[in-house]
């Protein structure tokens, strides 16, 4: 909020200058965000207003705040203007319908006023934080606003129709227009509270006045409106009507009845002053009883615990005596008044804040050293940099992607029977998706590089993926990893390598994943799930080329989503240190002509059905295609691994286990031998 | 026969330095060393030598042979560097190098990291906690009314709602994406009691247009401590402790009053950083001791506990540290970028 510092400085006995001002203000809670000189050498001053503390939006509420925390002295002004006509109501009286969100609405009416100019001091005033002067009448309304933080309005009482005012909700679809150049109609809801005459709204209440009933250079009989509203009305139908006006903002901040009278006896005062005419005796009130102030209480000893610092009782009770809470110390308790204009303060703990505010944060100290309690290495914390690490060894970079995606970019990676979770928000229109796959923002990310030159990517992330299951949302964290797949003869066994790294380093050596076809997922061609002794542990495969399109990609693209981070509570795996074999491993590759349609797996089952006790490993070597082989074959080398662990294996033993390997594959698989 | 083995030494020394090219090398080699050569030579004739001398002759022997080894490896290393290398292409050491594949952390995983490292060693473990919240944990929980503006759906992504008629109202109020990480302080002071001291670190979201400063999503890391007799003393020092830990030895921190509904009292955390070379002090976010609103939500007797929360902002912390200028850049995720980490 802008702030003048002569202006500030009216109501402070010893004045501040500028950076006093703004060092205390800061010091209090309102820090500075900006400065700027203005003419006749003052300075604005842009403070940061906290959300509860609506009572310092106003000069007077700066210099209290500058007073209390310097110790200066608080010189507020004090109207007292005298009525000199009859009787007011004998021009308008006020009916209240709405109580609870106007607890209180009071009239004023001076006739036989003169619009004009308004003198220098006012017009310098309003300059100085950037308002607009217009005339003696409406700057003095702003004067005050300013001033005291209380919004008041004033009715033209010429042009009010019939003899009163009514405050009540808008009738649905009601029009009115408010105050401003340009404005348009707008249309009005119940749930707006109005100020209205015999015919219609003519305010919009605590947000706007109306343009037919609004003040004019002709004015001279004026009804003055001093009220106060409800917080959350007044911001419902300022957000709802798009008007934010200076008296919204504060009114959203909450005005305290007991407040409306003094700000508006400030304004006749000043009226009288400026404008001349006559107050009519007698104030139109209506709404419900002010509420007396609220009392609160603390204990110094609860207060010192909390803050962590010696303060005394006596210097407890003087800052609170100087922000006006009028302290009283019985035995171990502090009790106070809460000033009416402070309605943030209700708890013991508002008080001890107060105390603390006054005390400063920068008279905390700060220790060398601190207490530990030392807890063992987290688990979850060390697998989730394992994982990272061990990837960016394997030339993966990571990203972090956004969790909201376009809806026809989520649909492919919906699993069956899932549906996709939606934000309601219409800026998020074109991507309104909670997303069910880490795997679409990657291949964007990948496309994304591809426009800008960047070749061969390997891409992963760990992060929340969202699904509807059943009516009720499920979030799972993933890690998906995508990467070119830049030698095509390899097919997916690099992405599959990954696969297996990952899960030796979260299960250890001795966990081996099984990885078959599935046709579930319709963004992979082929796809594969992965299974950790019989669990699904995720997804693998080629992107689909429908899919791929989508994202105007045209390479091959392999990609794995996980369900990895689950298990990372298990980390590390536990191990123990196995001894070396002692005698020496024997290898035999064989080279076996087959289908294109056999796969790995059943080669694979068939040599190990054998059961050949010395047979350590089945290795897959290479696949081969081409003319020597033939149409829809290829050529598969596995090579078979043979130890003892007590002694070394003869040739003709060898040779003779390789022989009923050879013979398996032929006769179980057709293969045809190549020598 | 020491004087012997003396003159051989001398001779063979001699010798081996007018030796210039491999093919000398290796006549020289067969000469002295070589299994008919001067040395070998010698051997038989040891058992000649009287029973009193025979230790000396034989120290001296073994010497000789180490001395001539020892020469003989010197020399060749010299002649093989003289004539490059024996065999395969000349290796030309100019050439630049051959990178293998490097991956990266992101920019925001790599500070997140770095962050949780440091407090953990304060004695914080890290806790998680979803990012599809409802308004209890949000909110209300959090000590935010019903009616605060903070609630308004221009500042929230509340999730689109099941048809109402069918759907029964849940008791956590409607699901939103979760506006802060504090959400997760809920949630573990629901589970665990007292004494706590957790750090929450993650994704949240806001409805914010996108532009230099401005993203929808951000990450915060949440501390909270609570314990007997915890004071502002211990939340100034522990964000202080971080700061020198984090930042360097200059670093400082300054805390200024400000309003959060979850903390009382509460205020604003700025440290003094280094950014661009020189020590700046930064925004960083906010901190408060506990409001008692809190202990009451989640059961705690606030009588008996207190404790301070604080949330710092990644993106803010990265940003100035590594000279980002827009928080954009951040989740385009352009390889050229990520790897400038």
């Amino acid at each position: 909020m802008y702030a003048s510092v002569n202006w500030i400085n009216a109501y402070l006995d010893p004045p501040a200058s500028a950076d006093e001002q703004a060092e205390l203000l800061t010091r209090a809670g309102f820090p500075l965000e900006g400065r700027a000189d203005v003419d006749g050498g003052d300075v604005r001053q842009d403070f940061e207003m906290a959300s509860n503390r609506g009572d310092v939006g106003c000069h007077v509420g700066m210099a209290r705040e500058i007073a209390a925390i310097s110790g200066r002295t608080l010189k507020a002004p004090r109207p007292s203007p005298r009525p000199t006509a009859g009787p007011a109501d004998q021009f308008v009286t006020v009916i209240n319908k709405a109580p609870k969100l106007c607890p209180l609405y009071t009239g004023r009416v001076i006739r036989g006023l003169r619009v004009g100019p308004s003198p220098k001091w006012l017009t310098d005033r309003l300059l100085a934080i950037g308002q607009i002067p217009r005339n003696n009448l409406v700057d003095i309304a702003n004067f005050v606003l300013f001033e005291l933080g209380q919004p008041t309005h004033v009715f033209d009482l010429a042009k009010l129709s019939g003899a009163q005012i009514v405050i009540r909700m808008a009738k649905d679809g009601e029009s009115f227009l408010p105050i401003g150049e340009g404005a348009a109609h707008v249309k009005l809801t119940e749930q707006d509270l109005v100020i209205a005459d015999e015919r219609r709204a003519v305010a919009i209440a605590g947000v706007k006045g109306g343009a037919e009933t609004a003040v004019t250079e002709t004015t001279t009989d004026i009804l003055i409106e001093a009220a106060s509203f409800d917080p959350v009305t007044v911001r419902n139908s300022s957000r709802r009507l798009n008007i934010a006006s200076d008296s919204s903002y504060r009114f959203e901040r909450g005005v305290h009845p007991g407040q409306v009278d003094f700000a508006a006896e400030r304004l006749v005062e000043l009226i009288l002053e400026l404008c001349g005419g006559e107050l009519c005796e007698g104030v139109l009130a209506e709404g419900q009883p002010i509420p007396e102030p609220r009392t609160t209480s603390m204990r110094p000893d609860r207060c010192r615990a909390l803050l962590g610092i010696e303060i005394s009782n006596e210097q407890m009770l003087q800052w609170l005596d100087r922000l006006e809470f009028r302290p009283r110390l019985e035995g171990e308790i502090v009790h106070c008044v809460v000033p009416i204009y402070r309605l943030d303060i209700h708890r013991e703990i508002d008080l001890i804040e107060e105390v603390s505010r006054m005390s400063g944060h920068d008279t905390i100290p700060v220790t060398e050293t601190i207490e530990v309690r030392v807890a063992p290495p987290q688990a979850t914390e060390l697998a989730r940099q394992a994982v990272a690490n061990l990837l960016v060894g394997m030339d993966f970079v990571e990203t972090v992607t956004h969790s909201l995606l376009a809806e026809k970019l989520a649909e492919p990676f919906l699993p069956p029977g899932r549906s996709a979770l939606r934000v309601d928000d219409a800026r998020a229109k074109a991507e309104p998706v909670l997303r069910p796959s880490i795997v679409p923002s990657l291949l964007r990310v990948r496309a994304r590089n591809r426009d800008h030159g960047v070749k061969q990517l390997r891409l992963f992330e760990s992060a929340s993926t969202f699904v509807n299951a059943d009516d009720a949302h499920r979030e799972h964290v993933r890690l998906a990893i995508i990467t070119d797949m830049d030698r095509i003869d390899d097919g997916l066994r690099p992405i599959r390598g990954v696969v297996e790294r990952l899960a030796e380093l979260i299960f250890g050596h001795e966990a081996t994943i099984q990885v078959s076809p599935c046709n579930d997922a319709k963004w992979l061609d082929p796809g594969a799930v992965v299974r950790l002794n019989g669990d699904e542990i995720g997804r693998l495969g080629v992107v689909a080329p429908h899919v791929l399109r989508l994202f105007q990609l045209d390479e091959p693209i392999a990609a794995a989503e996980l369900e990895l981070p689950q298990f990372y509570d298990r980390y590390p795996p536990a191990t123990e240190a196995q001894a070396l074999p002692t005698f020496p491993r024997v290898e035999r590759d064989i080279s076996a002509i087959v289908s294109e349609q056999l796969r790995w797996e059943q080669l694979d089952n068939v040599v190990q059905k054998l059961k050949i006790d010395v047979l350590e490993a089945v290795e897959f070597v290479t696949t081969f295609r081409g003319k020597q082989i033939g149409q829809d074959r290829k050529s598969v080398t596995v090579r078979l691994r043979f130890r003892a662990p007590d002694r070394t294996l003869t040739t003709e033993e060898v040779d003779g286990h390789a022989a009923k390997v050879v013979a398996a594959i032929q006769s179980q698989l057709g293969a045809e031998i190549r020598e | 026969m020491l004087n012997e083995l003396d003159q051989l030494e001398t001779q063979a020394i001699g010798e081996l330095e007018a030796v210039g090219d491999a093919q000398a090398l290796e006549a020289w080699r067969v000469k002295y060393l070589g299994t008919k050569g001067r040395l070998k030579a010698i051997m038989p004739r040891i058992k000649d030598v009287s029973a009193s001398e025979k230790p000396a002759v034989g120290k001296r022997l073994n010497v000789l042979k180490q001395r001539l080894g020892a020469a003989f490896d010197e020399k060749t290393a010299i002649i093989e560097r003289q004539s490059g290398r024996q065999a395969g292409p000349m290796i030309d050491v100019t050439e630049p190098g051959l990178l293998c594949g490097q991956g990266r952390r992101h920019v925001i995983t790599r500070t997140i990291d770095e962050i949780t490292e440091v407090f953990a060693r304060m004695g914080f473990s890290v806790v998680y906690g979803p990012e599809i919240e409802d308004e209890w944990h949000n909110f209300d929980a959090l000590n935010i009314p019903k009616d605060h503006p903070a609630r308004d759906p221009i500042d929230n992504f509340y999730l689109e709602r099941p048809d109402p008629a069918s759907a029964p109202a849940r008791p956590g109020g409607g699901l939103m994406l979760r506006s802060q990480t504090s959400t997760v302080q809920i949630r573990t002071m629901a589970k665990v009691k007292p004494p706590l001291k957790v750090i929450s670190v993650g994704r949240v979201y806001r409805p914010d247009t996108h532009d230099a400063t401005h993203y929808s999503m951000f990450h915060q890391v949440e501390g909270l401590y609570v314990d007997h007799n915890v004071t502002m003393v211990d939340l100034k020092t522990t964000l202080f402790q971080f700061a020198r830990a984090y930042f360097g030895p200059e670093a400082e921190v300054r805390m200024r009053p400000s309003f959060f509904p979850f903390t009382e009292p509460s205020a604003e955390v700025d440290m003094k950083m280094k950014v661009k070379g020189q020590w700046q002090w930064v925004e960083l976010g906010g901190c408060g001791m506990v409001d008692p609103n809190v202990y009451e939500a989640v059961g705690y007797d606030p009588e008996e506990w207190t404790g301070f929360a604080f949330g710092l902002g990644i993106e803010r912390i990265a940003m100035r540290k590594y000279g980002i200028a827009d928080i954009r850049w951040l989740f385009e995720n352009d390889a050229r970028f990520l790897r400038q980490f």
